[in-house]
């Protein structure tokens, strides 16, 4: 009763948010549509109920325990069995109050079941094409391409199927979507509960035509008009093509389209008066028939056929289409010059370099900033510096500042990205094209995802895990420095290649996730796909290598005295996400090779034909998927975990909680991976399964907040940059693992899975948990690091425009996804979302704001650096030994190493009057020495991968084989490593000491 | 920062001072074993897709049909001998027995170079028959999941060439008996994963 109460009351609060806004899934005309809805309010009214107090005291707590406060203060107050129980048992009451109304949900809203209606269904079959939709009635004799009629009041029936790529069939206002693939049937039940024309699309990105992939789903008001309709279409008096014959020779007429268009017209409505009966079953089965040999090859001939026709019909894109035409070229090869220059550059030609002026103007851009940048470092006679102090160098804390180098810039790149996205949406509305088509469109919002995640996300992590976690162990390096360097140059090579694909060629149009078949050869024939294999696969191993490498160093290297659990938190966030890169990355190295295999050597993993079976990659990606969305926001909140102790004075609440609460989140990760596609046709069962695991991962995710919460309790918060990233993470990232649940929520994400909402939902949590982290982490650990302070103003208004941006941004996403709007359209035509697509895109140059505060920060604090050192190399009155060092540490780290007896063994070093002590003598200290081998094995194996993606084979082979060798020859080097004398340790030391003693 | 370089022999020959950095070798065992969990899911992941398509013959022939579980036999034997032969080698290591050392990965590496030429006649067999691994998602499966496994079998082969010339060169120091353990690891890993593709794909697929 009460819950009916209180949703009607937020259904009132939400209605009047989204007045005049008709038309989305909170506006739902069918009885499945209305059940979801009511889901949705009554799940999110349940996590509010943590929610809200999650928010509130993370702002009450900010202030009251603020330092200068005259509360009581209890630095060493840690534990407490009670709160920790409470704090454990309130997300746990919730989320199981949340299962079972998930399970009962998901088995009542299950596609598959058949509605109650005293009425006989009506059977539609839907397949989907790129790009429209034919809509068979089997009973009826007839088709429809684009519009789809029933009776209002009569349950529909759908089998949905797919003719190439994968859709997936969605009406937002009468409920549940399904996606269409070949070869397979999914099936669907719907129903309108009052007449009307509602937007029916596909939720699922499908190639250059897919914005405009869309029907109408008229309910008639009776089922008497209903049969008139049908009698008007057996008449065949309009709308009427191929004189109303669908046969197989029309139906693969209708499905013909060129996979590389740069504009697709909708297709008009259509109606079929005569249809083969069995035209929907036949074409699911001729993916499923057997192929025999010759049968296959002729296959692959017509494919090629289908390639030369489209160029045949001069409609390709010669910047960006290169593997049809190289296909085909082939035959046409006559002279002796042309074989040699094939053999030479493989697909490479002129018709590689780029046309778009959008695309020459950044070129241009760069090209200037990298002569710039080559005229200052010589200038200044830097060139030496950077290859002998850096770019060769083994030091862990180096390379973690390079590495995030290399995430700064590709953050401008992938923020570049973002922007021209949301201008396109805010200017290509009410059925204008923008300026950008398709296919550029396409490639930005794919680069967008794979450079903020594998490009700027990781290396950004990865860096800071560099430079803080050796430190915090007590370790003079990590286990296998040498390594650690080459997986630095090898992100480096990835991202190369990524950048490579914006000057020569093109880059992938499939969206980040690269769903076979689109990204197979057949739909996918240039480039783009292969850019992407090569970016992420180089840098995934490298990633990997990071992982057995910071695994090595923590379980063997570890100071005397450290147990596993007196590990700093940020160490043991870190520990569990290698945990997860090491058990996931081998994954995506397994499923980007497969996915090679069937676009190089024609193999049959993922393809329609020859018994392929793309839902494997789906699951396989995802595997990968979901635990690396753990990989990225663990460390994160390591981050928040050391910033909240260190600057209330106190220790971390709950220190072993914040552990075991790390760990059941890493290994609930692995389990969840099929969330990411409950609306493929999965048994009742398996969603709700998937859905409840997922939601599991909200307790010990809110253990974490409210240990968090229970730190800063009777503390004394020193409001600083680090400290705001950390209040804002708190009060954005609940609200993102809130809308999480939801999506959780099987029967939610029927209606919500590929909306906007979705996006909303992980930039959320993205953004506001692992880049507010990442922030975080840079401004705090940066004195460390550099040995100067960062500009304090410009970090504020650097914190305020990207919070405050963050929201404008991202919260009209959560209402466009309300309002029915689907991921990755080009253009959109309704009114009624346009106000939403002008704020988030005020919310992206707000951002943007933040961004340039950001690098205004670092120009500003470096000019200034004089004034601002950090001499102590303890600024913020530290807790764990990476501030027992100098500022930058000594490149030894330790000139003894530290026995420890404390979690927070600074602290209890310092209270004991044993942080900086003169030794009188030092032992020579044992160091690796810097290495070329990485950097030259880096620019081999891009070498390698640009190869591989141009088909030049002969520099594959060099480039392979040369990092090979390279590796080999490095491993034979016996003058790796070097002794630093006592005199040099004690000189280094005193001199830190003396600042210690000045400061 | 300066880096200035001590002179590392006067240090190395001082000798006497062994920090607990110097001594790698566990360190790099450990981090290998990390490596070869890494190395297990990338199996893994190739195990699933085959159990996944094993039946998606498209017409084409199936286990069954292909399969010769004698020749098979016979190359599994060449390499379950080979790691115990290994396990020989590393016995001699250990004993600093280098001329036994020698022979012994001599033998192992002969008993592999067997194992991978029988590997490639059987591909060779099978795709100028038309079964080949673009006939069907069976066949690009089983290609790959062996396939993997032989180009580990190679890629250990040519290490072991390699070992052989170090441990001929320079004979048995305390790096070469490091890299040697690794070796044996890797190679009794790749002897673990051919018990389950011969069980799983040889084995079961023959039923």
């Amino acid at each position: 009763m009460l819950t009916r109460i209180l949703s009607k009351v937020a259904l009132a609060l939400m209605v009047g948010l989204l007045a005049g806004c008709q038309g989305g899934v909170l506006d739902p005309k069918g009885q499945v549509g209305i059940e979801e809805k009511q889901l949705i309010i009554v799940a999110t009214l349940l996590m509010l109920l943590v929610v809200i107090p999650v928010i509130f005291m993370t702002l009450y707590f900010a202030w009251k325990y603020r330092e200068g406060r005259d509360e009581i203060y209890e630095p060493k107050w840690s534990h407490s069995t009670k709160i920790e129980t409470i704090v454990w048992a309130i997300p746990v009451v919730i989320v199981i109050v949340l299962g079972v109304i998930t399970w009962k949900s998901t088995h009542a809203l299950d596609p598959y079941k058949p509605l109650e209606s005293d009425k006989e269904h009506i059977n539609v079959q839907v397949i989907s094409m790129n790009w429209k939709w034919l809509f068979v009635y089997p009973d009826l004799g007839i088709a429809t391409v684009n519009e789809l009629r029933f009776p209002a009041n009569v349950p529909v029936a759908f089998q949905i199927s797919s003719e190439g790529t994968m859709n997936s069939f969605f009406i937002p206002q009468l409920g549940s979507q399904i996606y269409s693939m070949a070869g397979m049937v999914t099936k669907l039940h719907l129903i309108a509960n009052e007449p009307g024309s509602f937007d029916g699309m596909s939720a699922n990105y499908s190639g250059a035509g897919f914005s405009g992939m869309k029907f109408k789903a008229i309910a008639t008001p009776t089922e008497a008009d209903f049969d008139a309709w049908v009698e008007g279409v057996k008449a065949g008096t309009h709308n009427v093509i191929n004189n109303g014959v669908l046969d197989q020779a029309s139906y693969e007429k209708l499905a013909e389209h060129d996979i590389d268009a740069h504009h697709v017209e909708p297709t008009p409505v259509q109606y079929y008066n005569s249809i083969a009966s069995s035209i929907f079953m036949d074409n699911v089965m001729k993916f499923m028939k057997d192929h025999g040999k010759v049968e296959l090859l002729k296959g692959t001939a017509f494919d090629s056929e289908m390639i030369h026709d489209n160029s045949a019909h001069g409609e390709m894109n010669h910047g960006e289409m290169n593997h049809g035409e190289s296909q085909h070229s082939s035959h046409d090869m006559h002279t002796e010059a042309e074989k040699i220059m094939s053999a030479l550059l493989g697909k490479l030609s002129w018709d590689a370099l780029p046309y778009d002026p959008i695309v020459i103007g950044t070129l241009c851009v760069v090209a200037v900033g990298a002569l710039v940048l080559a005229f200052l470092l010589i200038k200044h006679k830097l060139l030496g510096v950077l290859w002998n102090d850096w770019l060769t160098s083994v030091d862990h804390k180096k390379l973690g500042i390079m590495y995030i180098v290399l995430a700064f810039v590709m953050l401008i790149r992938g923020f570049a990205d973002a922007i021209m996205m949301r201008l396109q949406l805010a200017l290509a509305t009410n059925g204008d094209p923008g300026y950008l088509p398709p296919s550029h469109y396409d490639q930005i919002f794919t680069a967008h995802g794979v450079i903020m995640i594998i490009f700027m996300a990781m290396p950004f992590m990865i860096g800071l895990m560099n430079i803080v976690v050796p430190l915090q162990i007590g370790a003079r390096d990590v286990a296998f420095p040498f390594l650690n360097n080459l997986s630095f140059w090898l992100a480096v090579s990835g991202a190369v290649l990524v950048n490579i694909s914006l000057g020569l060629g093109e880059f992938a149009k499939t969206g980040w996730v690269a769903y076979p078949p689109l990204a197979g050869l057949e739909y996918s024939p240039g480039v783009g796909v292969d850019y992407y294999i090569w970016a992420l696969q180089i840098s995934g191993i490298g990633t990997t290598l990071t992982a057995v490498n910071f695994l090595a160093t923590v379980f063997k290297m570890r100071t005397p005295g450290m147990k596993l659990m007196d590990m700093p938190i940020f160490t043991w966030t870190c520990t569990w996400a290698n945990i997860l890169i090491a058990a996931s990355f081998p994954i995506l190295t397994a499923v980007l090779a497969m996915l090679t295999l069937d676009r190089y050597l024609d193999f049959h993993f993922f393809t329609n034909d020859g018994g392929g079976n793309s839902m494997m990659y789906i699951n396989l990606f995802w595997a990968w998927g979901h635990p690396e969305v753990y990989i990225l926001v663990l460390p994160a909140f390591g981050i928040f975990s050391e910033i909240v102790s260190t600057f209330t004075g106190k220790r971390l609440f709950g220190y072993k909680s914040m552990v075991w609460a790390t760990a059941s989140i890493s290994i609930l990760g692995f389990i969840v991976w099929l969330h990411h596609f409950f609306t493929m046709g999965s048994s009742a069962n398996v969603n709700a399964f998937f859905g409840i695991m997922t939601m599991i991962i909200a307790v010990p995710t809110g253990v974490k907040l409210f240990n968090w919460l229970f730190t800063m309790y009777r503390g004394r918060l020193r409001v600083t940059v680090p400290v705001l990233w950390t209040l804002g993470f708190m009060v954005t990232f609940t609200v993102g693992g809130m809308t999480g649940v939801l999506l959780a929520v099987p029967g939610a994400d029927y209606v919500l899975h590929n909306s906007l909402f979705l996006i909303a939902h992980f930039h959320n949590t993205i953004i506001g948990g692992a880049v507010f982290g990442y922030l975080a982490g840079f401004a705090f650990w940066f004195p460390k690091a550099m040995g100067f302070h960062l500009n304090v103003k410009l970090g504020k208004a650097a914190f305020w425009c990207w919070l405050v941006g963050f929201f404008l941004a991202f919260m009209p996403l959560y209402v466009l996804g309300f309002l029915g709007m689907t991921r990755r359209l080009n253009h959109t035509d309704n009114p009624d979302w346009n106000i939403w697509l002008y704020i988030a895109v005020v919310g992206a140059f707000v951002i943007l704001a933040g961004i340039i505060c950001q690098f205004l920060q670092l120009y500003v604090s470096f000019r200034d650096r004089k004034q601002n050192m950090d001499t102590t190399g303890d600024p913020w009155n530290g807790h764990t030994l990476e501030w027992s060092t100098a500022s930058p540490p000594q490149y030894y780290n330790f000139a003894e190493l530290p026995v420890v007896s404390d979690i927070d063994a600074f602290t209890d070093m310092k209270e004991k009057g044993t942080a900086y002590v003169r030794k009188e003598s030092y032992a020579p200290i044992h160091m690796p020495k810097n290495t070329k081998a990485g950097i030259i094995i880096g620019g081999l194996i891009t070498a390698f991968g640009f190869a591989m993606i141009w088909h030049i084979w002969w520099l594959a082979i060099v480039g392979l084989a040369g990092a090979i060798v390279t590796f080999i020859a490095r491993a034979y080097t016996s003058d790796v490593d070097y002794y630093v004398q006592p005199d040099e340790v004690a000189r280094i030391e005193n001199e830190h000491l003396d600042n210690v003693a000045k400061g | 920062m300066s880096t200035t370089h001590m002179n590392t022999h006067d240090a190395h020959e001082a000798g006497a001072h062994h920090d607990e950095h110097h001594d790698t070798g566990g360190n790099t065992v450990f981090g290998f074993w990390i490596y070869l969990m890494t190395d297990c899911l990338l199996f893994a992941s190739v195990f699933a897709t085959y159990a996944v398509l094993f039946m998606n013959t498209a017409g084409g022939v199936s286990g069954k049909d292909i399969f010769e579980l004698d020749f098979v036999l016979a190359e599994t034997a060449a390499l379950l001998v080979s790691s115990i032969t290994y396990g020989f080698a590393m016995i001699c290591a250990h004993s600093k027995n280098k001329k036994g050392t020698l022979s012994w990965l001599a033998v192992t590496f002969l008993l592999g170079a067997i194992f991978i030429a029988m590997e490639i006649y059987e591909f060779h067999h099978l795709i100028v028959n038309g079964h080949g691994p673009q006939a069907s998602a069976f066949l690009s499966a089983f290609f790959t999941l062996v396939g993997t496994h032989g180009l580990h079998v190679t890629a250990g082969l040519i290490w072991m060439f390699i070992m052989i010339v170090e441990v001929m060169k320079t004979g048995l120091t305390g790096r070469a008996v490091t890299r040697l353990s690794c070796l044996s690891l890797f190679w009794h890993f790749l002897d673990v994963v051919w018990i389950c593709v011969f069980t799983v794909v040889y084995l079961m697929g023959a039923i």
